[in-house]
């Protein structure tokens, strides 16, 4: 290209193909959850709380797997054909030895159809390129509007001995499907499973959080809990739907589907503040606090497929 | 003690007025030159140049002293006014002390509409003939180069009446001799070839020996207008200005015919002998301009007073050249002698001509347009349409006449959309251009259209709302051709429209040839 550019015939990546093959591959602020965070932790609301870290863990999990393609995506493709971009081989200076390839190809029979992996290798090893994260989208619907999936193998990289940090050490793989239409709202909707090597104290080896996202960052989200949330000697699996305004005001209700107290539910609101304004807790009826006049006003969305 | 020589000289030929004779004649000159004539006039190329040629000769062969001659190029009508009264007052003084005194005045440039035309000034010819006349000098001798012009190698302005001198002299003009280049209904024209108007040229090459009909080593008033003649008659017989006529008009009041040149006194230049062959000798300096052009009769020898240098001589046969090489030193007179030359074909012509030191012209505009390339959408979606600020530098008349070399400096910046199938981003879109032109123009009196090829180096680039997607550039030469119209506001302003149609070449997904195409407009300044 230098070459090119010293001649005058014309260099650069003036490229509206690129994009194309940029916008294949989803982004981490595009699939990722703002929910504006608690000032108080301590005096915050109960389910506020389970629903920030379900959204932490699920920013977490965008992070360790589209940040590394939106890592790669700032930088040129390193070579084009009429329906694929590569971006590298691009050393990885967090890992040194590792180096990290993508390459996204279109299908010639139809052009709003994608697939793409993300794959890496050590400098050292053998066994060639190892697949890390694979993916499609099916952009029919228009411009950035379509349905995709993403699925990350964590397993195949600890395997090969690659350095994974703690959050992603025990992940075997993760999975979502997302569609994002330009409709009124303009909701994403994700579906995320996250499977994980069960640790010491035997805790969810699996969790699926369903979510949407509106233009207006409003959100619902409806998650699965395990553990011993409700008094008495059983470990119980709960299932917890919030909703939240932009302001960070919500409401979420949370289901015991088995477990002590199977078929309770626990019903909260909060202000902007995540200070609970409403409870109902039938197992622990001290906590009650409110009425439900106090909850805020969320608007009517489908309800989401767990 | 030289130049007291030159005077000595000069008495002793100062023809047949008796009581005259005995005494030294006292010469003064103003000597003008302007290329410029105003607005309504296109620029001349050699008017300066010539003043420069006869300001040399007369103070190095025509007696006049240094101090006593004043060179005036492009200066304006007060200048020449203020010369001449200068002149005039000297002349004075030296007529009381009882010396005869001559005064020469020589202009070339542009003459209209019975005024020389001094860049935007102007100076009525009667006004000029009066001063003179009223000098008070015993001779006075007016040399006027210019005239009337129509077409692309006349010299001077537009198809009005040419300035009239007339031919028989006035009344008032007592001891007045008047020599113009052409008849009052003739062009004047220049050459590029012999670098000066064809008038100057010869009268020049007349005094420094070619005009020295009687072989005495001095040439007069009437050989020197002879020679002018009969060579500028010659040169522009076949021209498509049509022949040039030189006019002399003449009272010189019992003073006789007039030495102006005396090219033995210095005894230095080239000597081309009698047995030589007869023709004419062009005398080429070392930048390739005729510095002198002497037709020789067979039989006769001719004295040339070049100053020092280097010179190639050539003469023309009708099958081929004969050339050669000749060095004139300080204070010594070099025969040229035939076997000095040789055989060379005519592509071998020393004589180069165009002149590139001569009224280049600098100007410098600043203005704005708007681009787009051709195919939009599609194009508009990489590259959308485009306001530019625009800076150009031209030079003209650098390369050749009427000819413009141009650079540009434009930038411009704007908003689009790059709407694709599967994906719809704003971005800010920024160019840059630097670029160099060749172009030609015809100058009018208010209107100069003029066409030429442009080749620009392009650098754009696009930053993207989405933070998702990497800036993008692009630089790549895109050659194209522009054109336009001048529209003078001022002397020295213009107002220009243009436009431009540029090749582009996008490779970056593929190979696209795309065009844009530009218009634009600035004001433009002269300097």
């Amino acid at each position: 290209m230098l070459a090119l550019c010293l001649v005058g015939l014309g260099c650069g990546n003036y490229s509206n193909e690129d994009l194309e093959f940029m916008a294949a591959v989803p982004t981490t602020t595009q699939l990722a959850v703002e929910l504006p965070a608690a000032i108080d932790t301590v005096a915050e609301a109960e389910l506020a709380k389970r629903t920030h870290d379900a959204i932490a863990t699920v920013n977490g999990a965008l992070r360790n797997v589209l940040g590394l393609v939106d890592g790669v995506r700032v930088y040129t493709p390193t070579s084009r054909t009429d329906d694929s971009r590569t971006w590298g081989p691009f050393p990885d200076a967090n890992h040194p030895g590792w180096t990290w390839e993508l390459i996204v190809e279109r299908d010639p029979t139809d052009p709003t159809t994608f697939t793409y992996q993300l794959q890496t290798q050590n400098a050292g090893a053998v066994t060639g390129w190892l697949l890390f994260v694979s993916g499609s989208f099916d952009g029919a619907g228009g411009a950035r509007q379509g349905s995709g999936q993403v699925s990350a193998d964590f397993k195949t990289l600890s395997d090969a001995q690659f350095p994974l940090d703690s959050d992603t050490a025990n992940l075997v793989d993760l999975r979502i499907t997302y569609q994002n239409f330009e409709l009124a709202g303009s909701p994403v909707e994700v579906t995320m499973s996250i499977d994980s090597v069960p640790d010491a104290s035997g805790a969810a080896t699996s969790l699926n959080i369903v979510y949407e996202i509106l233009a207006d960052q409003s959100g619902e989200m409806t998650f699965t809990l395990t553990g011993n949330l409700v008094a008495g000697p059983a470990t119980e699996i709960v299932q917890v739907n919030s909703q939240w305004l932009p302001s960070g005001a919500g409401e979420a209700t949370m289901r015991v589907a088995s477990g002590d107290g199977a078929g309770l539910e626990q019903t909260e609101c909060w202000d902007a503040a995540f200070s609970a304004t409403f409870e109902q807790k039938p197992w622990s009826a001290a906590e009650d606090l409110g009425t439900a006049d106090a909850c805020p006003a969320l608007p009517s969305l489908a309800p989401l497929a767990p | 003690m030289r130049r007291w020589a030159t005077a000595t000289a000069l008495i002793a030929t100062l023809a047949a007025g008796a009581a005259a004779r005995a005494q030294t004649l006292h010469r003064f000159a103003v000597i003008v030159g302007n290329d410029q004539g105003g607005g309504d006039t296109r620029p001349l190329l050699y008017a300066g140049a010539d003043a420069a040629k006869v300001y040399d000769i007369l103070t190095r062969l025509g007696g006049v002293a240094a101090p006593d001659a004043t060179l005036i190029v492009d200066g304006s009508a007060s200048d020449v006014l203020s010369a001449v009264g200068q002149v005039t007052r000297r002349a004075g003084e030296a007529a009381r002390r009882g010396e005869r005194t001559a005064l020469f005045f020589y202009y070339s440039g542009h003459a209209k509409d019975g005024a020389l035309r001094l860049g935007d000034s102007r100076l009525p010819i009667d006004s000029l003939r009066g001063l003179v006349a009223a000098a008070p000098v015993d001779v006075r001798i007016v040399i006027l180069d210019a005239c009337r012009s129509g077409s692309i190698r006349s010299k001077g302005a537009r198809k009005t009446p040419a300035f009239a001198i007339e031919s028989e002299s006035p009344r008032d003009a007592k001891g007045m001799v008047i020599l113009t280049s052409s008849a009052s209904d003739e062009d004047s024209q220049e050459s590029d070839a012999i670098g000066g108007s064809y008038f100057s040229h010869h009268l020049a090459s007349g005094l420094l020996g070619g005009a020295d009909r009687s072989g005495d080593g001095r040439v007069t008033l009437f050989e020197a207008y002879a020679y002018a003649y009969d060579r500028t008659v010659a040169d522009t017989a076949d021209s498509a200005a049509g022949a040039q006529h030189p006019t002399f008009s003449y009272d010189l009041a019992g003073n006789g015919d007039l030495v102006l040149t005396d090219v033995a006194v210095r005894h230095e230049g080239i000597y081309i002998p009698r047995q030589a062959p007869g023709g004419v000798y062009y005398l080429v300096d070392h930048q390739g301009f005729v510095a002198a052009e002497i037709n020789k009769g067979e039989g006769v020898d001719r004295r040339v007073a070049l100053a020092p240098g280097r010179y190639r001589v050539k003469r023309r046969l009708p099958d081929r050249l004969r050339i050669g090489e000749i060095d004139v030193t300080r204070g010594e007179l070099i025969t040229l002698e035939e076997d000095r030359l040789h055989d060379a074909p005519f592509t071998a012509d020393p004589v180069k001509g165009g002149r590139v030191d001569l009224t280049s012209r600098w100007s410098m505009g600043a203005g704005v347009g708007y681009q787009a390339v051709f195919e939009a959408p599609d194009g508009a979606s990489l590259f959308p349409p485009t306001a530019m600020i625009d800076v150009d530098l031209a030079v003209r008349n650098f390369l050749r006449r009427d000819w413009v070399l141009g650079f540009d400096l434009a930038g411009g910046s704007t908003n689009g959309v790059a709407a694709l199938p599967t994906v719809t981003t704003p971005f800010h879109f920024t160019e840059a251009s630097l670029s160099g032109s060749l172009s030609v123009e015809w100058p009018h009196r208010v209107l100069t259209p003029f066409v030429g090829g442009r080749l620009s180096l392009l650098v754009m680039s696009r930053r993207f709302q989405d933070d998702a997607f990497p800036a993008q550039f692009f630089a790549t030469l895109s050659p194209g051709l522009l054109g336009g119209l001048s529209v003078r506001l001022s002397p020295s302003t213009s107002l220009v429209a243009r436009g431009r149609l540029h090749y582009l070449l996008y490779n970056v997904d593929g190979n696209r040839s795309l065009g844009y195409w530009e218009l634009a407009t600035m004001v433009a300044y002269d300097f």
